[in-house]
């Protein structure tokens, strides 16, 4: 995990010494977090219907079915989720002097 | 850093046809109408860094000049202030105090978004050990900078590796080029947006001493049309350059 961070710390350092301005970095992480969010969620969905239909009949006789009206609502929480997580990231990636990351790498 | 050099012998190619010669040449391969004015000057340049309660003083009221179109090396131990001074002539860092005109303008002075379109349009930075970005192809490791700008590639990304003989290479990311090769996408990436300054620290310091003179033969053909400062430990590579400029404890001891 701090390896990734510092490696993230890195490409953010070169990123910014090639041009990158605050803006760009912060709308790059939170992307990231979108993306991160979307797939876990996608995950998540995928997981959770499989087991319930597993589980749901050995405790009560119903067949769960997904309630696929209410994916958008779960979708757009899931980004929201990825990028909310990405505010430190991206806090911590304003900080960053390039200078001293691309010295200490 | 540089005790594991990267063998470059796999690379077939050569941008640069002929192996350079390692000795000095007094002469300036440059049109003498670029040199007539100082595109950099750095005045009275102190930079201090703090670490821990203590305050370090790297560079002490440096002065130095250097003219449109010239290549210049940087030389001195390790701890003399090489890397600082070229990262504040970039911009990287800013200045303790002193100023650092370019083109007559203090660019000290510029504000923190000023600065980021002066490293975008006017610098490129190379770093000893490439800073290529692993998971993007070489194509669009040199096309970041066109990007950031907001800029149309406009066939410049191709033109860029093709000047550095690795148009063919596109579409390969870092981990499948030699050494060599990334340093010279890193190159390709440094001149897309034809800045006016080339900044390279220790380029060849990763690499094995053939594919060093290669990359400082390249360098050395981008002189005159932007200025090129290279920060270098290796005086034969050095004697390459237009000038050499010692630095000693923080000092210019040209």
């Amino acid at each position: 995990m701090l390896a990734s961070v510092n490696e993230k710390l890195k490409e953010i350092g070169i990123m910014r010494a090639i041009g990158a301005s605050n803006a760009q970095v912060v709308s790059m992480l939170f992307f990231e977090g979108a993306i991160i969010g979307i797939i876990g969620g996608g995950i998540g969905f995928v997981l959770g219907t499989a087991a319930s239909s597993i589980a749901a009949p050995m405790m009560v006789s119903v067949s769960p079915s997904p309630m696929w009206e209410i994916l958008p609502l779960v979708a757009g929480i899931c980004i929201l989720t990825g990028m909310v997580a990405s505010v430190i990231p991206a806090k911590r990636a304003l900080g960053v002097d390039p200078a001293e990351v691309l010295r200490s790498v | 850093m540089s005790d594991n050099p990267v063998s470059d012998s796999p690379v077939p190619e050569n941008p640069v046809s002929e192996k350079p010669e390692l000795s000095v040449n007094p002469e300036i391969s440059v049109n003498p109408e670029k040199l007539s004015t100082n595109l950099i000057q750095v005045k009275d340049v102190t930079k201090k860094y703090r670490l821990g309660h203590n305050e370090v003083e790297v560079l002490h009221g440096i002065n130095l000049e250097v003219r449109d179109g010239e290549f210049v090396s940087i030389m001195g131990q390790s701890g003399s202030g090489k890397t600082t001074l070229m990262n504040v002539i970039g911009m990287l860092d800013r200045p303790s105090a002193g100023s650092i005109l370019i083109k007559d303008i203090d660019i000290t002075k510029k504000s923190q978004k000023e600065l980021v379109d002066f490293r975008r349009r006017t610098v490129g930075f190379v770093f000893q050990q490439f800073h290529l970005i692993p998971s993007l192809t070489a194509y669009e490791n040199v096309a970041l900078p066109l990007v950031f700008a907001g800029d149309k590639e406009n066939g410049a990304v191709e033109s860029a590796l093709e000047r550095v003989g690795l148009a063919h290479r596109m579409h390969h990311k870092p981990v499948e080029l030699s050494g060599g090769e990334q340093q010279r996408v890193a190159i390709a990436r440094a001149v897309v947006m034809k800045p006016k300054i080339l900044l390279a620290d220790e380029p060849t310091g990763a690499l094995d001493a053939a594919t060093g003179s290669r990359i400082i033969s390249l360098l050395k053909s981008l002189a005159g049309e932007m200025t090129v400062i290279m920060v270098t430990h290796n005086r034969e590579l050095a004697e390459h350059s237009d000038r050499i400029v010692y630095l000693k404890d923080g000092n210019v001891a040209e």
